[in-house]
């Protein structure tokens, strides 16, 4: 399973991460906008072509494993129990894209790149430390949050019953959320002593590389986004 | 140079003051504030610094001047940005979590001031060299550990050359090593640099600091050079060196001895 | 090079994260006690309790995104909206002391069930043809094979998990604000008046 960044080499990793977000999004849009059923199916054509050309058709195994319960999900409830089998294929092409173009954008996209591409681009500067802050809470947290159950099931926690559970929850939950408030002080002082708030926009240290060839790139994928919601809307 | 002057501060919801009329000078070069628990050594760092009463809460009174600006005001924290090192004793906290990068995690504070890339990159670089610590540059900050850490912390404070360094018990992490080369650190740094440490490692500390003050419940109980470390004040306040305390518990050793040598020196010898 | 954008004190920068870190790590401790919720919503609602319902919203839009790219799964980001639904009305539910005691809190927590679900089941009925996450999925199933019909299914699978997740959610809210040392609580005020203390 690949989940995130994976170093490598090929067009879309040297591609700006705004031109790799772009296609996510224009993927988004038009496997809603354009007709079904060869929208879709095109637009799923056309981006697994792409992580075969970018040299990036490791993520199709990902993307299978994560398409497959909807597959499975969508034949039993409008094949097996419903009869609407178009819409279930439509429905799994379009999640089907949605998940390889995302899973393109994790796998080539550093998120210290994409910081420093929002930082360069400039926007607020806040926005990009929420995101690469809560990036590297999450896996801090959720390794707490397993200590800290496997401590208490260990010292004999009850979890059986419905007030057993409830119990059980505020014993679990109690030390968790209380160890992270307890964080937010000397935290938000480190972050003042080095300069988060003195209304100075931050200088990226690495930003992305931003080519005539990327923005002529978002620019086609804009053009196809218009181009799809205009058929939408006008047939 | 920074000056204290009859300053109390209180903590929000505290029912007493943490630091209580205190007043003292430091001037440039390395002054060791010391005391028992609750003491205010820390709560001195963080008004110097300018977090309190502005990050913390809290109510201040009297005078503060660190490079003849006011910390407590808006205006005199604009004019002290950058120019002010700051570290906690916990490196853990002190991360930014928003760099990806123990090279980027020392860049931190100067990208925020706007410093030109390069110069950030060329500060950033020198100060990871200065605490011996450049080969950890690549590394992610949460790889490292707690001695590594805080090597990398102090190079954060370093990098953007402040003219004030304000360390709280800045070698807990560290082995008996780390805390040499920190001490080395240290006296690299330029003589104009006005270095305040609040540690409860005397005996290290001691080597370093110019100039001792001792303090109890907010306030400055004496001040002077390090013999201080080996004065009935610092006994009554568990603040002595490890050679003072064994001469105090030894028993009739006075003044009691600074150091090993002074130990030695006046055990009788059979 | 002024920015005047950048509003967020160092406070809520620090602050914002943790919530986010809360309201993904919960789901770790709701797998050993088998209980059907997610709780992922636990830190949106204690921020809106403690800080209000701006950085509420912020918390619970950095949530949706943070949780689409850890989990890699594009389609949490549709429920955006319900994320920053559940940061309003914890807003508002601070503000009407909705955490005084267990019953009105258990009572704000239903309602934000009711709504949420609400807001749910059209998103996870006509973006994904009822299939979304595994529990939620697996009732819709049953209830699709007991011939009620999708619509329905649905939404009833949705309230089903969204009235018992948020209820129990504002139970573990109104525990932490009960528990908050003294020195803590002094630093939000808010939480006085979401315990109705004010």
């Amino acid at each position: 399973m690949i989940l995130g960044y994976e170093s490598g080499s090929g067009f879309l990793y040297r591609a700006h991460p705004f031109t790799v977000l772009t296609l996510v999004l224009a993927t988004l849009v038009t496997v809603f906008a354009l007709p079904a059923l060869v929208g879709p199916l095109g637009v799923l054509v056309g981006i697994v072509l792409l992580a075969f050309i970018g040299g990036v058709s490791k993520v199709l195994p990902t993307a299978s494993v994560l398409a497959a319960p909807f597959w499975f999900f969508l034949v039993v409830i409008h094949v097996i129990l419903g009869d609407a089998p178009t819409r279930a294929l439509v429905v799994g092409l379009q999640v089907s894209s949605m998940i390889v173009a995302f899973l393109i954008f994790l796998v080539v996209t550093h998120p210290g790149r994409l910081v420093d591409a929002m930082l360069a681009r400039r926007l607020p500067a806040g926005a990009a430390y929420l995101l690469a802050s809560a990036l590297q809470t999450v896996p801090r947290l959720r390794a707490r949050a397993a200590a800290i159950r496997d401590a208490q099931l260990v010292r004999g926690l009850r979890v059986q019953g419905v007030g057993g559970r409830v119990q059980g929850l505020l014993a679990l939950g109690m030390p968790l959320v209380l160890g992270a408030l307890h964080e937010v002080d000397e935290r938000s002082l480190a972050l003042a002593s080095r300069g988060v708030q003195t209304g100075l926009h931050p200088t990226p240290l690495h930003p992305p590389s931003d080519s005539s060839l990327d923005r002529l790139a978002r620019l086609l994928l804009y053009v196809f986004i218009v181009a799809a919601v205009a058929v939408r809307f006008l047939t | 140079m920074i000056t204290f002057e009859s300053l109390s501060f209180r903590y929000p919801s505290a029912d007493r003051d943490a630091i209580d009329g205190l007043s003292f000078e430091a001037a440039p070069g390395v002054t060791l504030l010391v005391g028992p628990e609750g003491a205010g050594t820390s709560t001195v760092l963080l008004v110097a610094a300018g977090l309190a009463p502005a990050e913390t809460g809290g109510q201040a009174s009297g005078q503060v001047r660190v490079l003849d600006h006011d910390p407590t005001t808006n205006a005199g924290r604009r004019e002290l940005a950058g120019r002010i090192g700051y570290l906690q004793p916990s490196p853990w906290t002190q991360l930014s979590g928003m760099t990806f990068s123990a090279v980027d995690e020392v860049s931190f504070a100067a990208a925020n001031l706007g410093w030109e890339r390069q110069r950030i990159l060329d500060a950033a670089q020198r100060a990871l060299t200065s605490v011996d610590a450049k080969h950890l540059a690549d590394r992610h900050p949460s790889s490292l550990s707690g001695g590594e850490l805080q090597r990398v912390m102090l190079a954060a404070a370093l990098a953007t050359d402040p003219e004030v360094l304000l360390l709280d018990n800045p070698t807990s992490e560290l082995d008996s090593v780390g805390t040499r080369r920190f001490l080395d650190v240290l006296a690299s740094l330029p003589d104009s640099v006005t270095v305040l440490i609040a540690s409860t490692d005397v005996d290290r500390a001691a080597d370093a600091a110019d100039r001792v003050i001792l303090m109890d419940g907010g306030t400055v109980v004496a001040q002077g050079d390090a013999s201080i470390l080996a004065s009935e004040d610092a006994f009554a306040r568990d603040c002595l060196t490890t050679p003072a305390l064994i001469g105090a518990r030894s028993g009739a050793l006075h003044p009691f001895p600074l150091t090993l040598t002074e130990l030695v020196e006046r055990v009788p010898s059979r | 090079m002024q920015n005047n954008r950048t509003s967020l004190t160092p406070r809520l920068l620090a602050l914002i994260p943790l919530a986010v870190g809360i309201n993904l790590a919960m789901g770790k401790i709701v797998a050993a006690l088998a209980i059907p919720v997610f709780l992922d919503t636990v830190g949106t609602v204690l921020v809106a309790a403690l800080v209000g319902t701006w950085p509420a919203l912020i918390t619970g839009l950095v949530s949706q995104v943070t949780f689409t790219v850890v989990d890699a799964r594009i389609m949490w980001l549709f429920f955006l909206p319900v994320q920053l639904f559940v940061a309003l009305y914890a807003g508002v539910a601070a503000q009407r002391a909705a955490f005084r005691s267990s019953v009105r809190a258990v009572a704000w927590g239903l309602g934000l069930g009711l709504v949420a679900a609400t807001l749910a089941w059209p998103i996870a009925l006509y973006v994904f043809g009822g299939v979304t996450a595994g529990g939620v999925t697996v009732v819709t199933t049953v209830l699709t094979g007991l011939g009620v019909p999708l619509g329905w299914s649905v939404f009833f699978a949705s309230m089903s998990a969204d009235l018992v997740d948020k209820a129990i959610t504002f139970l573990l809210v109104l525990a932490v604000l009960r528990s908050l040392p003294l020195r803590m609580a002094a630093r939000f005020p808010r939480a006085a008046s979401a315990l109705g203390r004010q």
